[in-house]
């Protein structure tokens, strides 16, 4: 074993007790937490809880889309779905024959998308097209497009797949508890020695996953619309799944580089929850992950976003029913206004009694639904508290974006009531907890936490943070934020004659 | 589409080093290979629910779980939308949910509403096809509270005029978009077309919507709502004798009454195999095929369920690797086959792909189709496949609010206690034969219902290639 060669030490071993000054009574919370950081700095929070014998595992990286260079938007994603393509090992038979024929297809690749690119005669074009497609088929014959996914269900995985934000990108599953070793066997090659095999048809599925959720569906098309003009510099404004241009032109090469350019132990925290021995478990961890090598700390330059001067605007036109989005720059964790943030989206926007439902949805049934979010689009940077509305029957949504104006200005005017403030508040506890009873919820928090937030246990104080805001602060953050000139408005409406115009 | 962008920083010089570096790593050779590990299965301890018969016949399942200070509970009714009469369609959703939103025992509903945000508790009641699920979810300290609200929310609402109204609007209004998303236009439309006019295929329309009057909610909700026609299962954190002691005082003073349930009209297996087209300017074809099945009791299903499993409901499936994987043609391909519980279940292939890859992409599914007829599936499909049903039997015993709803619904069900444990024993039984001859008995290329919801002015084959088409004009 060469465990205690490079295995640190056990960092922590903590029994959580949390939220002593909840005033209903105080909540034990009797799951264990141990975190381990391997040599090449690979960190693993491991929580037991009680129930059946299954691990639910969330793998995840502090890349996103943010972390993606000048026209590769998108590439994040892409490479989250070549995470399943397999490794040198798994996927083939033959890794140098096959190695040998992926780097052929690539230089077909190549030939055809410059002459594409050149404006070359269609024949010409034609032909590099079918040279390239060959030579995609060749490479096809070494190789299986699907490995990772049969094993994983053999072995009873449940929810394996993957998630691609601005922040950063997960990998999660459950598995029968002493399945953790294929888990690892499997997870930690694919970090250190990923094949992207059927790239270039991947590609293509990619480019059908972009028409599904933001081209055909309204919704997805108006929130592109919507960050694209709400954030001028910061990437939070470029298409999370890239455009269609440059999911296009996308490079096998370029692709690998932005995986091995990133996606390192080091830039990685693994999160476990269920029937997990910590001590057995890390053995084995260390076993596979503490064999792969650390990468560069490569942090992106992000620029940020300047201050809004003025209101912004856009409308889009789609074969659909209208909707809107309104948005407004805020700060975000740990600065303390982002959680007197929550409350006010949660005063606004959270259950039958929040102001705007009441407001829109019961008492002037301008609309159908409401709800309110300080999440998006992502967290690790300033970013927006955002009003969706999906208004109902003849009211247009300006009609229904005066009265969303109306109940902010009211924010400002009169403090909010003790009532609201504390039933705000004991939501907020009461959601921490059934946060904690999913699996899935919990290991998501505490691997965000551990990443961008200084340690998993700052997630602890989330509810006290809540429990501090005060009304006056709810006044002066609406007086601050919830300005004109710091607002961008996205409308969808229906073209006269009802086609559908990108 | 890109705009404002920045120049980002790209070290250029990490990407060469590091990218020939790992381009030189491999998998290290004293690491097994993935499909070379085995691990023994995993000891589950079956855990059960408290079974409870109140007076008044309404069953309780409760479960102690003491880790989180939480109460939840989710009780099943005998309500569900196939009571509802066609012309009148909507009128079971209607009702359940204005249980929560029509006022309860005099009080106005935005004073249940207060009480119940304030607690930061949930109490919702839904409508399905074949049942009425009514949930409540409170912290411990609260829980008597929420279950006395519960009971008179579930038994004394006021079906206020003015929020029969609210909701009617709300409907209509979601009526009137069911077009927008075209997924969702293609689901509703393809099961229409399937159940052949039972009642588990009608939807609200305006006109049903309109035609629903408050003494409709008010009979509805009398006739149907029946203690002993309704299921509870508690579970978290509680001590079963007093949260037994709290039911029989409130729920258990409610009286039955008996129930006259209408006829309903036999579900026909076979309805007329066709294409159907919705025309839509949109760029992908939602395509849907696929006909009626077997109903979940049936000794066809486990064998059923492996061959749709390998056709295209397993992680790891034809239809996924031929037309995602290899081909690049969809993001969203596979194949169902739904638990029927009271009514034969559906068996069906759904693809999302380019309008002008439509018609290869019927004939590749189709194909498919074929192939798991006429040709065993390998020993390899068939083991990873039994052995992915067998190995994740463990979750059925992963929380405490899922075992003791199962509990209730097997009950509602009247489904055989021990089914659960008869499915696993046939899953272990069979062979590739039985795969293919379950296969060739019960997939039925001449039964097909093909629904396309995209624009023909790009498909790339006419679709009367694949059989006879009538294009449904939108009506809602």
């Amino acid at each position: 074993m060469n465990y205690s060669r490079y295995f640190k030490k056990v960092i922590l071993l903590i029994l959580i007790l949390v939220l002593a000054s909840i005033p209903v009574r105080s909540i034990e919370l009797r799951e264990q937490v141990s975190t381990f950081t391997l040599d090449n700095g690979f960190r693993v929070i491991m929580v037991e809880k009680q129930g059946a014998p299954v691990i639910h595992f969330r793998l995840m990286f502090d890349v996103g889309g943010v972390d993606e260079p000048e026209g590769l938007g998108g590439i994040a994603h892409m490479v989250e779905h070549m995470a399943f393509k397999g490794t040198t090992s798994v996927g083939t038979d033959n890794f140098k024959r096959e190695q040998e024929l992926l780097e052929k297809m690539d230089q077909a690749a190549e030939d055809y998308f410059s002459a594409r690119e050149e404006d070359m005669d269609d024949e010409e074009v034609t032909e590099l097209k079918e040279e390239f497609t060959a030579a995609q088929k060749k490479a096809q014959q070494l190789a299986d497009p699907n490995p990772l996914k049969g094993i994983f269900d053999k072995h009873g995985a449940e929810g394996y797949n993957a998630a691609t934000g601005y922040d950063h990108t997960s990998y999660f599953l459950s598995l029968p508890a002493n399945r953790l070793e294929l888990f690892s066997r499997i997870k930690a090659d694919v970090i250190e020695n990923a094949v992207f095999r059927y790239f270039y048809e991947e590609v293509d599925v990619v480019k059908e996953e972009r028409v599904q959720r933001n081209e055909d569906e309204p919704t997805g098309f108006l929130r592109e619309n919507f960050l694209q003009e709400a954030f001028v510099r910061h990437f939070y404004g470029r298409p999370l799944i890239g455009s269609m241009e440059e999911i296009d032109n996308y490079r096998r090469q370029e692709a690998l580089d932005f995986w091995n350019d990133h996606y390192h132990p080091n830039r990685a925290v693994l999160v476990m929850v269920g029937d997990v021995s910590p001590q057995e478990d890390i053995k084995i961890i260390e076993d596979y992950f503490g064999e792969i090598s650390a990468g560069p700390e490569k942090k992106t330059y992000v620029p940020f976003e300047p201050l809004q001067m003025e209101e912004r605007r856009t409308r889009v036109t789609f074969d659909a029913e209208p909707q809107m989005f309104i948005g407004y720059h805020i700060p975000t964790y740990p600065d303390q206004d982002a959680y007197v943030m929550d409350v006010v989206s949660s005063v606004l926007g959270t259950g039958r009694t929040s102001r705007l439902y009441r407001r829109l949805v019961i008492e002037e049934e301008v609309a159908a639904n409401v709800s309110t979010s300080t999440g998006i689009p992502g967290y690790r940077y300033p970013n927006l508290f955002t009003v969706h509305v999906v208004t109902k029957g003849d009211h247009n949504p300006e009609e229904v974006e005066e009265l969303v104006y109306e109940e902010i200005e009211k924010l400002k005017e009169e403090k909010i009531s003790e009532w609201e403030l504390q039933k705000v508040k004991n939501q907020v506890r009461a959601n921490y907890i059934r946060e904690l009873d999913s699996s899935s919820g919990l290991a998501y928090q505490m691997a965000f936490y551990e990443h961008f937030l200084d340690g998993w246990e700052n997630m602890k104080e989330y509810p006290d943070k809540i429990i501090s805001v005060t009304k006056e602060q709810i006044q002066q953050i609406a007086d601050e934020y919830l300005l004109e000139n710091n607002r961008t408005v996205a409308i969808l409406e229906k073209e006269e004659g009802g086609s559908n115009d990108e | 589409m890109m705009n404002n962008k920045k120049s980002v920083i790209i070290l250029s010089i990490f990407f060469i080093i590091l990218f020939s570096a790992i381009s030189a790593a491999q998998t290290p050779e004293e690491w097994p290979h993935p499909e070379d590990m085995e691990f023994d299965d995993v000891e589950v301890t079956l855990r059960e629910a408290d079974k409870h018969e109140l007076e008044n016949g309404l069953t309780v399942y409760l479960i102690e779980d003491r880790e989180l200070p939480l109460v939840r509970g989710e009780a099943i009714i005998d309500a569900g939308n196939i009571y509802s009469p066609r012309e009148k369609t909507g009128l079971a959703e209607i009702t359940a949910n204005l249980l929560r939103t029509g006022g309860t025992a005099g009080q106005p509903p935005e004073e249940i509403d207060k009480e119940l945000e304030y607690l930061a508790a949930a109490v919702e009641f839904g409508a399905q096809d074949t049942m009425v699920t009514g949930s409540f979810s409170s912290l411990s300290d609260n829980k008597e509270e929420v279950i006395e609200l519960f009971n008179d929310i579930l038994r004394k609402p006021d079906f206020l005029p003015e929020k029969i109204e609210l909701r009617r609007g709300i409907m209509e209004e979601s009526i009137q978009r069911r077009a927008d998303h075209p997924v969702q236009l293609a689901v509703y439309e393809f099961i229409k077309k399937m159940a052949a006019d039972h009642p588990v295929g009608w939807f609200p329309t305006m006109e049903s919507v309109n035609n629903i009057e408050r003494e409709d909610i008010i009979n509805f909700h009398e006739r149907y709502y029946q203690p002993h026609k309704t299921s509870l299962a508690i579970t978290g954190d509680f001590d079963a004798d007093k949260m037994l002691h709290l039911l029989e005082e409130t729920l258990g003073t409610w009286e039955p009454d008996e129930v006259e349930y209408p006829e309903l009209p036999e579900f026909d297996p076979h309805p007329e195999a066709k294409v159907y087209h919705v025309q839509q300017p949109i760029q992908q074809s939602i395509i849907f095929i696929g006909h009626p099945s077997v109903k979940f009791d049936s000794t066809a299903f486990p064998p059923l369920n492996i061959a749709n499993r390998i056709l295209g409901g397993g992680d790891d499936n034809r239809l996924f690797r031929e037309l995602r994987s290899k081909r690049g043609l969809a993001y969203a391909v596979g194949s169902q086959l739904t638990q029927g519980f009271e009514f034969p279940g559906y068996f069906y292939a759904y693809i999302m792909t380019g309008a002008e890859n439509t018609g290869q992409v019927i004939e590749l599914t189709l194909s498919e189709i074929e192939k798991i007829k006429q040709k065993e599936v390998t020993e390899q499909e068939l083991t990873e496949n039994r052995q992915a049903i067998l190995n994740r039997a463990v979750y059925r015993y992963t929380s405490a609010e899922e075992i003791a709803f199962r509990q209730a619904l097997v009950d509602f069900l009247d489904l055989d206690q021990d089914y659960y444990e008869k499915y696993i024993e046939q899953i272990q039984e069979l062979d590739t034969q039985d795969i293919k001859n379950i296969a060739q008995k019960k997939l039925s290329p001449e039964q097909l219902i093909i629904m396309v919801v995209g624009d023909q002015n790009r498909f790339d084959k006419e679709l009367n290639n694949f059989g006879e088409v009538e294009n449904i004009e939108l009506e809602f």
